[in-house]
C-alpha cells in the first residue's frame, strides 16, 4: 500500500496476476475455481505465503460482470472461457433491456463478494487484496462483442448509450467490492490498448469512462490502479490526468520511459513478460526483475509485477526468481 | 479509371453498401484484375498507416468489412481465371475465441488473392489437419492470442511430424504473445507480426 501511496516502502512489493496458476499449482480444477470460494481463497492466501509476494486477488478475469448482465459463458476443464452469447446484437432492440447488474444477487458477483470478504478476513493487514472490475469499454465490448470498434466509427452515438448503462453497472460493482474488504481495485481494458485504438479514440471512450469510474471508486477511499494491455506507450500521457494510485504497465511498455514520462508519484506496475515468465529461466528472469526494479522502482513507487496475467503452466521457480530478485534488488 | 478510385476511398472508409453498388456495376464491363488489384492496393495503403500508427483496429475492421462484402461477387469471375495464389487454412487455436487479428489477416490475404479457407476461432488441430488435407492447402496460419493457448501451435507442429507431414505445409504463426523466437522455438516456418506482414512474407516467397 505504501507503494501505491507513491512512496518508498521497506522492500519491493511483487503483486503476481495468477488466477489460474494457483489454482493449477494447488492441483485445484477449474470447477473449484468458479465455485468453490474456500479452494480459491486458500489458493491464493496459500501461494502468497509459500512464495512471498505481498497481494492477494480475487477470480479476476472470469467476465463475472459480463454475465451478470446477460452475456452467456462457457468454462472449460482447462481454464478456458468461451463467450457463447452477447445481449447487446443491435441497439434498438436489445438496449432497452439491458439491466444493470445487482451485484448481491445476480451471477457469479456474490460469490465473488463472498470470496473478498474471506481473503480479507484471512489476510487482514498481512497481504493486500486487490479486486478486478472490467473497465466500461472492456464491460460493453463483452456485451456487444468486437463490433464495438465498428461502433466507434459507424454508431457513436449507440455506443455511448450502451457505455452509460456499463458505467453505472460498474461503479455499483466497484463499491460492492469495496464493502466486501478490498483494499485494491484493479481495472483491466484491453479494449483501449494501443495495439487496438488510436489516442483519440481512448481519449473520447476508453479515458473518458474510466475516469468518470476512477472518481467515483476513489470516494471510497480504497486505491486504485489501471491495467492496459499492449503497447501504450502513445498515450502514456493521459494516465496522470486518471487520477489513478498506480497504472500497470505491459511489457511493450519500457518502464524508464513511463517512470520519465508519468513522474515519481504514481506508483508503477510492471513489466516482467509473461511469455518469458513461461519460456526462461529462473536466471533470466530474475535479471528481467532486476531491470524492471532498475528503471522504475529505485526509489520507491513501484510493485514487481508480470507485464499481464500468467500461465497456469508458469514454472513456480519463476515466480520464485521475481520474489528473491526483489529482495536482492530492492531497497 | 474514377471508378476505381472512388472504389478505393469507399474501401478505406468502410462504406459497405457503396462499395457493393460501384462493384455491381462496373464488374461486367472491367477487367476483374484491376478490381483486385484496386482491392488490394487500398488494403496494402491501409497496411502501411496502421504500420505508422496512423489508423488502428476499427479502421481496419470496417474497410475489411467492404472487402469481405465484395469477395463473394468477385470469386467466380476469380476463379473463372485462376487468379488465385496458393491456399491456406486459417485459424485460431483451440480454447481460444479471440478473431479481430485473425480476421484481418484473413482479409487481408483474400484480397491479396490468397484462397484462405478461415476455420474461424477455436479450431481443434484435427480440424485443422483435416482442412489442410481437404482444401490441398500448401500453407496453415496459427494464431493465438493467449499465453494460455501458444502451446497449442506447438503441438500442431509435433502432430505434423508425427505423422511424418510436416514438409507438405508451410506453417506461420502469429498472435500477441508469439515471436519469432517462440516460431524458432516451436519449428515454425515464419512468424507474422500483423496481417500486412504475414501478407508480405508469403508474397515474397511466391
Amino acid at each position: 500500500m505504501t507503494a501505491l501511496d507513491g512512496k518508498k516502502p521497506d522492500s519491493v512489493p511483487v503483486m503476481v496476476f495468477n488466477r489460474d496458476w494457483t489454482m493449477n499449482h494447488l492441483g485445484f480444477s477449474m470447477q473449484d475455481l468458479m465455485c468453490n470460494v474456500e479452494k480459491f481463497v486458500f489458493a491464493q492466501y496459500y501461494c502468497a505465503r509459500t512464495f512471498g509476494y505481498d497481494v492477494v486477488q480475487d477470480a479476476h478475469g472470469i467476465n463475472a460482470e459480463s454475465e451478470a448482465m446477460g452475456c452467456r459463458l462457457e468454462f472449460s476443464a482447462d481454464f478456458k472461457i468461451k463467450i457463447t452469447d452477447q445481449p447487446i446484437k443491435n441497439y434498438e432492440e436489445h438496449l432497452a433491456e439491458l439491466k444493470i447488474a445487482n451485484p448481491y444477487s445476480d451471477g457469479r458477483l456474490p460469490r465473488l463478494l463472498k470470496q473478498v470478504k474471506r481473503l480479507k478476513e484471512l489476510c487482514g493487514n498481512e497481504l493486500v487484496v486487490n479486486s478486478y472490475i472490467q473497465a466500461p469499454f472492456r464491460q460493453a465490448a463483452m456485451l456487444r462483442g468486437n463490433d464495438v470498434y465498428r461502433d466507434i466509427i459507424r454508431n457513436r452515438d449507440k455506443l455511448y448509450d450502451l457505455l452509460d448503462i456499463v458505467l453505472t453497472n460498474q461503479i455499483i460493482y466497484a463499491t460492492a467490492l469495496v464493502h466486501a474488504g478490498a483494499d485494491v481495485i484493479s481495472i483491466s481494458d484491453p479494449t483501449s490498448s494501443g495495439d487496438v485504438v488510436s489516442p483519440q479514440q481512448w481519449l473520447d471512450i476508453g479515458y473518458r469512462y474510466i475516469k468518470e469510474l476512477v472518481k467515483h471508486i476513489k470516494k471510497t477511499k480504497v486505491k486504485v490502479y489501471l491495467h492496459i494491455c499492449g503497447d501504450t506507450n502513445d498515450r502514456i500521457d493521459t494516465f496522470g490526468s486518471l487520477d489513478l494510485d498506480g497504472i500497470s504497465l505491459d511489457e511493450k511498455v519500457d518502464l524508464e520511459y513511463a517512470r520519465k514520462k508519468l513522474g515519481a508519484k504514481i506508483c508503477i506496475i510492471g513489466n516482467v513478460g509473461t511469455s518469458n515468465l513461461l519460456l526462461n529461466s529462473p536466471e533470466e528472469i530474475a535479471e528481467e526483475s532486476r531491470m524492471c526494479i532498475e528503471k522504475a522502482g529505485k526509489d520507491g513507487s513501484f510493485i514487481l509485477c508480470p507485464g499481464c496475467g500468467i500461465s497456469k503452466d508458469c514454472p513456480p521457480e519463476n515466480i520464485t526468481a521475481m520474489v528473491t530478485a526483489a529482495k536482492s534488488y530492492g531497497y | 479509371m474514377e471508378e476505381l478510385k472512388e472504389l478505393s476511398e469507399f474501401i478505406k472508409s468502410g462504406e459497405v453498401e457503396k462499395s457493393v453498388d460501384l462493384v455491381r456495376g462496373i464488374i461486367d464491363k472491367l477487367d476483374t484484375k484491376k478490381i483486385v488489384n484496386c482491392m488490394t492496393e487500398s488494403m496494402r495503403e491501409l497496411g502501411d498507416r496502421f504500420e505508422k500508427k496512423q489508423i488502428f483496429i476499427p479502421e481496419l475492421l470496417v474497410a475489411s468489412d467492404v472487402i469481405t462484402e465484395l469477395m463473394p461477387i468477385l470469386e467466380p469471375y476469380i476463379q473463372k481465371k485462376k487468379m488465385h495464389k496458393k491456399t491456406i487454412v486459417l485459424g485460431t487455436v483451440e480454447g481460444d475465441m479471440h478473431e479481430i487479428g485473425k480476421n484481418i489477416v484473413s482479409v487481408v490475404l483474400k484480397a491479396e488473392g490468397y484462397n484462405v479457407i478461415d476455420l474461424g476461432t477455436d479450431v481443434s488441430s484435427n480440424t485443422f489437419l483435416q482442412a489442410a488435407s481437404d482444401e490441398d492447402a500448401e500453407i496453415v496460419g496459427l494464431s493465438t492470442l493467449m499465453t494460455t493457448t501458444m502451446f497449442i501451435q506447438r503441438d500442431l507442429i509435433v502432430r505434423l511430424n508425427e505423422m511424418n507431414i510436416r514438409s507438405n505445409y508451410f506453417v506461420i504463426i502469429g498472435g500477441a504473445p508469439t515471436s519469432q523466437k517462440w516460431a524458432d522455438k516451436i519449428g515454425a516456418d515464419a512468424y507474422g507480426e500483423d496481417a500486412f506482414s504475414t501478407a508480405k512474407y508469403l508474397n515474397d516467397m511466391q
